[in-house]
């Protein structure tokens, strides 16, 4: 009954609009921003606002049908947190024309099929949730939404598909229920017990091996670390208990019930969700994060819901959307989310400090980048200093206190987070509290967090800075003066083996010499790798590298600037001494012996080479795990390095794919002119003739048009890389492996317990490699398992690549 | 399909809040038999819900309206158990010292906060156990102001050790925490010589070009002896005029945190051209090596 001659309606109105263009645009965008603006804060009430808009539209409603039906319809997608504002304001359009329902209800199931394609996940979510709350105002029957939820269960319940599909439809029907639960259960009651049972059904057979890697602290005291699904569940199940009775929702419909009941409600058509295929990605799933509980709030203040209860979700929701809207502009994100509007019913400044915590905390990375919380935090500091910097105070305590279980990822995150606020405010902190770290083992999480915060602090100010910034008791946690270590220049070293060259090469390097004169005079050097009687000759001197990299360096330790320039002007130099992995491992000792006293001026050098192909990144990774590095391997510039590594290859990786594909998609759509077309034989030529035709019209931009040949040539550069990438990732998991295993099975000797702080440390920055860098990692998940992560493997390594496999299983 | 049966007995959860409120009850029985000339703080019950949390909120209006209770404190079970929450060194702190509202709310009066302040260390000193929150004081302070006025007892003034302060005090309204100094070419670390001796310096903020800075105390006391004793007098050289800023940044702690009043007060002041002076020498690179 809701068909309608739709094609009739789009034709009349798309005539018209051509008619009268700018006055038709005129109104047109005053409707838009008048539905756009509906439920904004205005003196009159929100009741009469819709009245008054539901008659205004129903005015215009002949005129542009189509473009009211499309804000319509986009709106309660692009700001969700108005969601039952434009169900109401749909139900009195339904109430006054009901072909209007009839064609919104076609459109949001089209807009909904659309999504569920592009696999637009997020956006789906919100029209079902929308097509849910339409029930509320009789705008669809109870029973072909029931229809809709069938299906998604079935999608549910499908075999040989991942879960990650599976959960999408389970959560997408659990976000929904908040909204409908209570006129399903007065209306169908027994359907909605037959879907809850099936939701349990699915839940309890449900795997859930990836919790234990999404998990922002490895224990459940005080508050458990739910999976999403599980926790919404039992949200669910809590509100069922209430009689479908939440009292966050904001519902206007009710005041329109009159009105709403007598309007005539139309059917949805049987929606099928499209089929898996292998290209689609479904959203990851993930652990809400929870650091307050209600006696963690002032009590004269109002109640923290619960856990389990279902507000916690919908403010929590809420409040991520606000984040999701404004997340560019962080005044803006601070001013709306302190407006959030039933302050007065909850803490809202715990709530908000929750929220960005667990976005900040998100496993496996968070949505945007990590200082848009640090200073959206700054922000409501300013906005609200009354309160917003004791409730930050107080998160920053609970979160000391529980960093012993921790992830390693998120104590990084952590590190970043306060020592930029701590820069914001002064350095201030009431350090004389956390003086219980100085008698803690170095490799503590605790100590660690302390010294690693000073070593940011460092970057964020300067030495002395830092060293007022504590009292004097913290020392042993400080982080050295931040200098180059030039060890000619100590004491003895005149005597060491190369010094006179050292001297040499320093005055050389005055005088601004050429790269070849410079290698004339390294290459003098002897080489302590030569045996007597050897005829082979070694693979590089490590002598001429130290000579050559101390001395460089040193010169150039003024400034940034001035070690690039260096770096720059004797590339070739280093080209020519390092030419291997070994060589390159020498060197990067060479650097580290330098600047171990500054981590900072360490990474960014490392960079520079590695931009500078003076490194390669197999060279970086195996020099972090060798045996010279392993004072240093509990310490996060390490892994930074490390990380910044791995990131570059996947750069390099990621472009050149896109590159190729770029290529590959030009060559085809212009293959006339190019040589390769006619020994093409695969190509269909009408599909070719089609697409030279479309090309004409779009001007050529300027580029070269590709060749066969030259696309070739970029697979081939692509595959090489794709082979070091792989290269790279075997490299680090087999020292990852190798490192576990031995220290593993040292303590199995040794008859001590092998779990030490050094033990969880590096487990949790294997676990950081699999999560930072997952969506490269994943392409060689079967390589790995075949090759490394093999069963006979200690189980307790195993079970960080088990946790990996399972996100997208 | 297969229907879902409810099990009719309770879940342990409902089952664990029954016996706590069982036991509220009881408690409540005893409280009331103890009738004590002041009465001590109520148990809540632990109840994570709203939908239970309501039985609570009951229980507690009533006890409140029969006058067993004033303010509900935290269950003291409750931090113990869950001993994360606030670190040995804060309880320690907390025992033995104030704590220093601030923070800028231009049209409170501050005579509540300093009523309470002192309630607080009433409080602090006769449990010596955790505090209630200060914010519940305020309002129960004020609604038994005299009272609490007239009994406020000896320790106070021992524990501030403050000549000037009296119950007289609390009519002023000019009692803050923040204080003004004026002097020509003062400089923080002067500042901060100078008022170290008086108390805790929980902010120090300076206006180098108007030769002013602002210096807050965690407690008033201190304020008013540094005013007293510091305005008009010489240091290094600079005579000091003192008195107590016009904007008194007040701020109720609303958790234990130590460091949230610190944070609070910059985050007030809000200076927008920062306080701090950077020492360090200027670097120049002036060879060019490469």
């Amino acid at each position: 009954m809701s068909r309608r001659k739709r094609d009739d309606g789009y034709e009349h109105g798309y005539r018209k609009r051509r008619r009268v263009v700018s006055e038709q645009a005129e109104i047109e965008d005053r409707l838009e921003s008048l539905i756009i603006r509906v439920g904004d804060k205005t003196s009159s009430s929100l009741e009469s606002n819709l009245e008054g808009l539901a008659s205004v539209l129903e005015a215009d409603m002949n005129t542009y049908k189509s473009k009211i039906l499309r804000i319509l319809s986009e709106c309660p997608i692009q700001m969700p947190e108005k969601c039952t504002i434009y169900s109401t304001l749909v139900g009195l359009l339904n109430a006054k024309n009901y072909n209007f329902g009839g064609e919104f209800v076609e459109q949001m199931v089209r807009n909904l099929k659309e999504a569920l394609r592009e696999g637009q996940w997020e956006s789906a979510r919100l029209i079902v949730r929308f097509i849910s709350d339409m029930v509320n105002c009789h705008i669809v029957s109870a029973s072909s939404l029931l229809q809709l939820y069938d299906s998604f269960i079935d999608a549910a319940m499908e075999q040989g598909v991942p879960q990650v599909r599976r959960d999408w439809y389970m959560y997408a029907l659990l976000t929904a229920l908040p909204w409908v639960g209570r006129e399903l259960f007065e209306k169908k009651e027994n359907d909605l017990e037959r879907i809850m049972a099936a939701m349990e059904g699915y839940l309890r057979r449900r795997n859930t091996a990836h919790v234990a890697a999404l998990r922002v602290w490895n224990c459940d005291t005080p508050h458990p670390q739910e999976e999403y699904l599980e926790c919404l569940w039992a949200q669910v199940r809590k509100l069922r208990t209430d009689e479908w009775q939440e009292r966050h929702i904001y519902r206007p419909y009710l005041a329109f019930d009159s009105i709403l009941s007598e309007a005539l409600q139309h059917n949805l058509p049987v929606i099928l969700p499209p089929p898996h295929t292998a290209s689609t990605q479904y959203p990851l799933p993930w652990v809400v994060f929870r650091m307050f509980d209600y006696t963690d709030c002032p009590e004269a203040g109002p109640l923290l819901p619960g856990t389990h209860s279902v507000e916690r979700y919908l403010i929590e929701e809420h409040l991520h959307q606000i984040v999701t809207r404004h997340h560019n502009e962080r005044k803006e994100l601070a001013t709306q989310l302190l407006a959030f509007p039933q302050r007065n019913k909850i803490p809202l400044e715990y709530m908000i400090v929750e929220v960005l915590f667990s976005e900040l905390f998100h496993m496996p990375s968070p949505r945007y980048l990590e200082i848009s919380y640090g200073c959206t935090l700054i922000e409501l500091c300013k906005l609200q200093p009354s309160t917003m910097p004791q409730v930050l105070a107080q998160a920053t305590e609970l979160l000391y206190e529980r960093i012993d279980t921790m992830n390693a990822t998120c104590f990084d995150r952590f590190v970043s987070w306060f020592s930029y606020h701590l820069s914001n405010f002064q350095f201030r902190w009431s350090w004389d509290d956390w003086q219980n770290c100085l008698s803690l083992e170095k490799d503590h999480p605790k100590a660690k967090f302390v010294s690693e915060v000073f070593g940011k602090c460092l970057r964020l100010s300067y030495y002395k800075r830092v060293n007022e910034m504590v009292p004097e008791c913290y020392s042993p946690l400080l982080p050295p003066k931040p200098e180059p270590y030039f060890k000619y220049q100590t004491e003895g070293g005149n005597s060491l083996p190369g010094a006179t060259q050292v001297q040499a090469l320093t005055e050389l390097l005055r005088k601004k010499p050429t790269p070849e004169e410079v290698l004339e005079l390294i290459q003098q050097l002897p080489n302590p790798l030569k045996d007597d009687d050897g005829d082979m000759e070694p693979s590089h001197n490590p002598l001429a590298i130290e000579v050559f990299v101390q001395t460089l360096l040193h010169l150039g330790s003024k400034s940034f600037t001035h070690t690039f320039a260096g770096l720059a002007k004797y590339h070739s130099v280093f080209k020519n001494i390092c030419e291997n992995e070994e060589a390159q491992i020498c060197m990067l000792r060479q650097v580290y012996e330098l600047w171990q006293h500054h981590p900072q001026f360490l990474g960014v050098v490392v960079d520079k080479m590695l931009k500078t192909q003076i490194v390669e990144c197999c060279a970086v990774a195996n020099w972090i795990f060798s045996r010279d590095m392993a004072p240093e391997f509990t310490r996060s510039y390490i892994w930074e390095i490390l990380h910044l590594t791995i990131r570059k290859m996947n750069k390099h990786v990621v472009r050149l794919e896109k590159e190729v594909a770029d290529a590959r998609a030009k060559l085809r759509a212009a293959p006339s002119d190019s040589e390769s077309s006619d020994d093409d034989p695969n190509r269909e030529t009408g599909e070719k003739r089609r697409r030279t035709v479309s090309n004409k019209d779009t001007p050529k931009d300027g580029e070269e048009q590709p060749t066969e040949e030259m696309v070739e040539r970029m697979e081939e550069r692509l595959e090489a890389a794709q082979s070091d990438q792989k290269n790279l990732f075997l490299i680090v998991f087999q020292r990852f492996i190798m490192i576990l295993s031995e220290h593993v099975v040292r303590c199995d000797t040794d008859g001590k317990d092998f779990n030490t702080f050094w033990y969880q440390w590096t487990v949790g920055r294997l676990q950081q490699v699999f999560m930072a860098h997952h969506e490269q990692v994943e392409k060689y998940s079967q390589t790995l398992e075949t090759l490394l992560f093999t069963h006979d493997l200690d189980s307790n390594i195993l079970d960080t690549f088990r946790q990996f496999q399972a996100l997208r299983s | 399909m297969v229907y879902l049966h409810f099990p009719s007995n309770l879940t342990e959860e409902e089952l664990m809040l029954q016996t706590k409120y069982q036991k509220l009850k009881k408690k409540k029985k005893a409280l009331q038999a103890l009738k004590a000339p002041k009465p001590e703080p109520e148990k809540t019950p632990a109840l994570k819900r709203p939908a239970e949390a309501r039985d609570a909120r009951e229980v507690a209006k009533k006890l409140l309206k029969s006058g067993a209770i004033s303010a509900i404190p935290k269950p003291c079970e409750k931090t113990e158990t869950t001993g994360f929450k606030r670190s040995r060194g804060l309880e320690r702190k907390l025992s033995s010292s104030d704590r220093a509202p601030s923070g800028f709310q231009p049209f409170s009066s501050s005579q509540g906060s300093m009523v309470s302040n002192e309630e607080h260390v009433v409080q602090e000193a006769r449990t010596k156990s955790k505090v209630p929150n200060l914010y519940e004081n305020f309002i129960s302070s004020r609604e038994t102001d005299p009272e609490a006025s007239a009994t406020s007892p000896t320790t106070l003034k021992e524990t501030s050790g403050s000549p000037t302060l009296s119950p007289l005090k609390h009519q002023k309204p000019t009692v803050g925490h923040t204080v003004y100094v004026f002097g020509y070419s003062i400089t923080e670390d002067i500042l901060k010589k100078a008022f170290q001796s008086f108390g805790n310096v929980v902010n120090i903020s300076m206006e180098i070009e108007k030769n002013c800075g602002f210096v807050t105390f965690d407690k008033t006391s201190s304020a008013d002896r540094a005013i007293s004793e510091m305005n008009g007098s010489m240091v290094s050289g600079i005579q000091l005029k003192v008195s107590l800023a016009r904007r008194q940044p007040v701020i109720e702690p609303i958790n234990d945190a130590s460091s949230s009043a610190t944070w609070s007060t910059i985050a007030a002041r809000n200076s927008q051209k920062g306080s701090y002076k950077d020492k360090r020498d200027l670097v120049t690179y002036e060879e060019e090596l490469f």
